[in-house]
């Protein structure tokens, strides 16, 4: 009778089997988990770069929307035609869209639609585009940084005001242009000296110089003319058109507008605002000090004397309680959507 | 000449050695298996316990970044009420000038630590946003960072209005867990004052 080989290796293989099965699942279960944690991981991070990319380019598109006391002209969208197609249409950074719609408040108070988008998805936001809490941008508001013209005297620029050091010091210069040219014309021209704790150039929208600011001022019930006083006078409005030549030494206070160029050709102190669309100029031997802000458009200096700009909030403020000054826009509220 | 054959099986003494092996290698695995899951158990919890708080504290964000949304600039306040335990924010989702209390418009942000739990209330309605909460914690702070001390009854309307930004720490222990997953969110409030 032949004889069978026993089989030795039934329980062995079993128990392998149970082994590898059970090792599989557990392998299964944790690589199931890993999936769903990379998914999730995904999901989160879609939705914060979207995020992201959406408030990065509500900052852009705020910043560059134009300075001054509604956004009707960015309601008109780039033909400056209301009721046309391109109305709320704005510029806005690659990957992004942004439009500009009337609130409940109409231009006032408007709603900056931005929707941004990010590899494997996106976002979108509105937000309440109002005016910035502060009046001045800077102690220099230019129309443009390429054309910022001469300075062959002395100019000081004194950001910190020393009555109020709960403020954050103001930047000595901004425009609507690249801030490196202001200050590649700061760091090249000898003449200028920045104190304190003043921060670099910035970028701002332009003011509206010209025609806006002085209709409004008028509207205000601005004097036509102006003649320096020979003591501080109280506050005043005033929008001169054409140019003005200050030869008698004297004072201002309030807000002083000049469609054209101010000429300074004696000494004389401002406590306010001083705008003038066709730049300031200022004679060898006389002196222009402005305790609040000073606007400009090009050519801005042409300045042989001494020009001074000390930041004096409690000035512009007195100013701003009588006549509201142009704000940057900026961003009252958000909802995400 | 005839050999004599080996006897066939086992031994009493290869037996009992084969049998002791067998079980240690059995209580080996079982016991790795165990721990394997175990360890797989915890994983799979510490994991829904990050995405609960994730999306926990995500909900804390949009309520936050939304709050004081005024589209008719009737001077409403973001922050209602503001303490340790309790955020109440409100937003004028619609722009009807008006705080509708029964909807989205007016969202809290509880913490209950005795009760475990974090829950977002929107208008009367009480949402569990996470359970298992072991610690929760809201602390406010100005628009220079400097956090604003909390008095018992929580910040009065005058601190409230300072109030920029809003940080939530919370730590939760999944039942049968021996770990806590731990978040934080600061958000800075995106209305103006």
């Amino acid at each position: 009778m032949t004889r069978h080989r026993r089989d030795r290796g039934g329980a062995t293989l079993a128990t392998a089997v149970i082994v590898l099965l059970a090792g599989s699942l557990l392998a299964a279960a944790v690589a199931e988990i890993a999936r769903t944690e990379l998914v999730v991981a995904r999901s989160r991070r879609i939705t914060a770069d979207g995020l992201a990319a959406a408030d990065a380019c509500l900052a852009r598109v705020t910043a560059a929307l134009p300075a001054g006391w509604d956004q009707t002209s960015a309601l008109a969208g780039p033909d400056g035609i209301a009721g046309t197609v391109d109305d709320g249409m704005l510029p806005a950074p690659g990957g992004c869209a942004a439009t500009l719609v009337p609130g409940p408040l109409g231009a006032l108070r408007p709603f900056l639609d931005v929707a941004a988008s990010v590899p494997g998805g996106g976002r979108r936001l509105r937000a309440i585009i109002g005016a910035a809490p502060a009046p001045l941008p800077a102690l220099l508001w230019a129309e443009s940084a390429a054309a910022l013209g001469h300075v062959g005297g002395r100019v000081e620029l004194d950001g910190v005001d020393p009555a109020r050091p709960d403020l954050p010091a103001l930047p000595a210069l901004v425009s609507p242009d690249d801030p490196a040219l202001a200050d590649a014309w700061i760091a090249g021209t000898p003449g200028i000296f920045i104190t304190g704790a003043t921060a670099r150039a910035e970028f701002a929208p332009a003011p509206r110089l010209r025609d806006t600011l002085s209709t409004r001022l008028i509207d205000h019930g601005a004097l036509p003319a102006f003649t320096p006083a020979p003591t501080p006078p109280p506050l005043a409005l005033h929008a001169v058109a054409g140019d003005l030549v200050i030869a008698t030494a004297g004072y201002g206070t309030g807000v002083l507008a000049v469609d054209g160029r101010l000429d300074i050709q004696a000494d004389f102190a401002f406590s306010g605002v001083v705008a003038a669309s066709g730049g300031v100029g200022v004679a060898s031997g006389a002196t222009l000090r402005i305790g609040g802000g000073l606007w400009l458009g090009a050519p801005a200096f042409d300045v042989a004397g001494l020009l001074v700009v000390r930041h004096d909030r409690t000035a512009v403020d007195a100013v701003d309680a009588r006549f509201r000054l142009p704000r940057r826009a900026a961003v009252a509220g958000v909802v995400d959507r | 000449m005839r050999r004599a054959r080996r006897p066939a099986g086992f031994s009493l003494v290869e037996l009992l050695v084969a049998l002791g092996l067998g079980l240690a290698i059995a209580v080996a695995a079982v016991s790795a298996t165990a721990t394997a899951l175990r360890h797989l158990t915890g994983l799979a919890l510490r994991a829904e316990a990050d995405d609960i708080l994730a999306l926990g504290l995500e909900a804390f964000t949009l309520d936050v970044r939304r709050a004081g949304f005024d589209p008719r600039a009737t001077g409403l306040a973001a922050v209602v009420e503001a303490s340790p335990a309790r955020l109440r924010l409100q937003a004028d989702l619609d722009g009807d000038g008006a705080i509708d209390a029964t909807s989205e418009e007016l969202t809290t942000i509880a913490c209950d630590v005795g009760g475990g739990r974090l829950s977002r209330i929107v208008g009367t309605q009480s949402l569990p946003l996470a359970n298992g909460v072991v610690a929760c914690a809201l602390d406010y702070a100005d628009e220079t960072g400097t956090a604003l001390p909390i008095p018992p009854g929580g910040l009065d309307a005058a601190a409230r209005r300072h109030v920029r930004r809003t940080t939530l720490d919370v730590a939760l222990r999944p039942p049968g867990s021996a770990v806590s997953a731990t978040r934080s969110a600061t958000v800075a409030l995106r209305s103006m004052p």
